[in-house]
């Protein structure tokens, strides 16, 4: 498809600008959605407008709005460039390329600062508990152990964790604390699976949990019945409800061995999937949604993947910083 | 196969030979516009980084031209990014110490401020400071209106700029 023209563009911004305004009336809005479906490239510019709004407070969640606001007013806004070019007078032959080095060292987002054991975006790790059983944990994952003389309980806050348990030599029962519900192991090596992309932006996307060996018991935190699902076998569940079980698929597992396994992704899904490796912002447009990907691909190094994927697919990155890079048609 | 690793070597030994023929002009150049002998070798380097990362014929043919295009984007980078940290350091110091960030979490703000503040670039200061009130803040245009002693209409048009802007600086 043909990237949105200038005015088309101009279009998408004043429709954006007139429906957030907090007072669009019915009529605005459908004047809108007929400008939607006038053309494809109106629906395009739209779909990337849309996701301008959410991409700034992702990244500035961490900080309240009017500290931000304060701290962004304080930097006039071509001071700084000008102080750089004064300084380096003159001699400016405009060549602009993509692709950005990563230097600054990683931080940890703030929810995990608090955990017992966390992972930085691509980072895993695994720890071996008290009793013996191993966790192993994937990128930006935080979970919390906690151990009484009754039970063993382990707390999966964010992200995506394999368990191989040990029988306890006191006998006390394990189990997998999540956001949606409980899940028991009997004897057992298997993943959980709670990251919030999978659904976009809504938070009630399912946890994934599939088991390699042995078996567990999936207790939804608002459902009655509990779910025993064996090993071979993966399935997802949400607060009230625990969806049929499916053959386990292998990449799910893939992590484990520092790979993404992707057979027919759409890129949009793929993109996001890497992003959970890097550090900063990693969009793909809407445009892109029809790309599918497979193969297999290091999670050592996501530049790289990058790099391959503007190889093999008509496509190319942008970045506006190294913290915010987009994946765009080319 | 062969033929891979082959140009994997010849462009391997371009930026070798780039960076032993111009290396220490680089980091003197930086030295005497930014005043700061590590700042300049950090920026050097980060220089030779994109340069290897580029893949840029242009880059071989006018090495000189490249890298001092690369570096000066660098400088001014590094500089916004010097302005924000002190404007942010600056803000913390006013907030009550039991909830100051830890330094990670800080670093992670500075990155997302610096990002920001890149696409927002060459907006007048009212129409950012709207932007911001009504992304970050959620604020109606009503209340940036008050706010912002403006009519409400002059706060909507401002909007709409910023929606056009950053459209061009995310995917221009």
């Amino acid at each position: 498809m043909n990237a949105p023209a200038p005015t088309v563009i101009a279009q998408a911004a004043h429709w954006m600008a007139v429906l957030q305004s907090g007072e669009a009336s019915a009529d605005d809005e459908a004047a809108c959605a007929r400008w939607r479906e006038a053309d494809p490239s109106h629906e395009l510019a739209w779909q990337r407008m849309s996701g301008m709004g959410e991409q700034l407070r992702s990244g500035l969640r961490h900080v309240p709005p009017a500290m931000a606001r304060q701290t962004l007013g304080t930097v006039k806004n071509q001071a700084s460039r000008r102080q750089a070019m004064k300084a380096l007078a003159g001699l400016g032959a405009l060549t602009l390329t993509g692709a950005g080095a990563w230097v600054v060292a990683d931080p940890l987002p703030f929810g995990q600062m608090m955990a017992d054991h966390a992972t930085r975006a691509g980072e895993q790790r695994t720890v071996t508990l008290a009793d013996g059983t191993r966790v192993t944990l994937n990128t930006a994952t935080a979970i919390d152990v906690r151990f009484s003389a009754t039970q063993r309980q382990l707390v999966l806050r964010e992200g995506e964790i394999e368990i191989v348990t040990a029988p306890d030599p006191r006998g006390r029962p394990f189990e997998v604390a999540t956001r949606l519900g409980r899940i028991a192991p009997l004897g057992t090596r298997f993943t959980v699976r709670d990251v919030n992309q999978d659904a976009g932006q809504s938070h009630d996307n399912p946890v994934l949990v599939a088991v390699t060996e042995g078996a567990v018991a999936i207790s939804p935190k608002l459902g009655g019945t509990t779910l025993r699902l064996p090993a071979g076998q993966q399935t997802r569940f949400t607060a009230t409800a625990v969806e049929p079980p499916a053959a386990f698929d292998p990449a799910n597992a893939a992590w484990l061995d520092d790979m993404i396994v992707a057979s027919d992704m759409p890129l949009p899904r793929f993109i996001a999937e890497l992003g959970r490796y890097r550090r900063g912002i990693l969009r793909c447009d809407p445009a892109l949604s029809d790309l599918t990907v497979s193969g297999a691909f290091p999670l050592q190094d996501t530049d790289a993947v990058l790099a391959l994927l503007q190889e093999a697919l008509p496509v190319r990155t942008r970045s506006v910083t190294r913290y915010w890079v987009t994946v765009l048609p080319r | 196969m062969a033929l891979a690793d082959l140009s994997a070597a010849s462009a391997g030994h371009a930026f070798t030979s780039i960076y032993r023929n111009h290396h220490s002009w680089l980091v003197n150049m930086l030295w005497r516009k930014l005043g700061n002998v590590d700042n300049a070798a950090d920026l050097a380097q980060d220089t030779f980084a994109r340069l290897l990362l580029a893949n840029d014929a242009s880059a071989l043919r006018e090495p000189r031209a490249y890298l001092t295009t690369v570096s000066s984007r660098l400088a001014a980078h590094h500089f916004r990014r010097l302005a924000l940290e002190r404007a942010y350091l600056d803000a913390l110091a006013l907030q009550p110490e039991a909830t100051a960030p830890s330094p990670e979490t800080r670093a992670l703000v500075l990155e997302a401020l610096t990002a920001v503040s890149c696409v927002l670039d060459q907006l007048p200061a009212r129409t950012r400071d709207a932007f911001l009130m009504s992304q970050l803040d959620g604020m109606t245009y009503r209340e940036i209106a008050e706010v912002l002693d403006v009519t409400v209409n002059v706060v909507q048009k401002a909007m709409g700029k910023a929606f056009e802007h950053c459209y061009h600086a995310v995917y221009g």
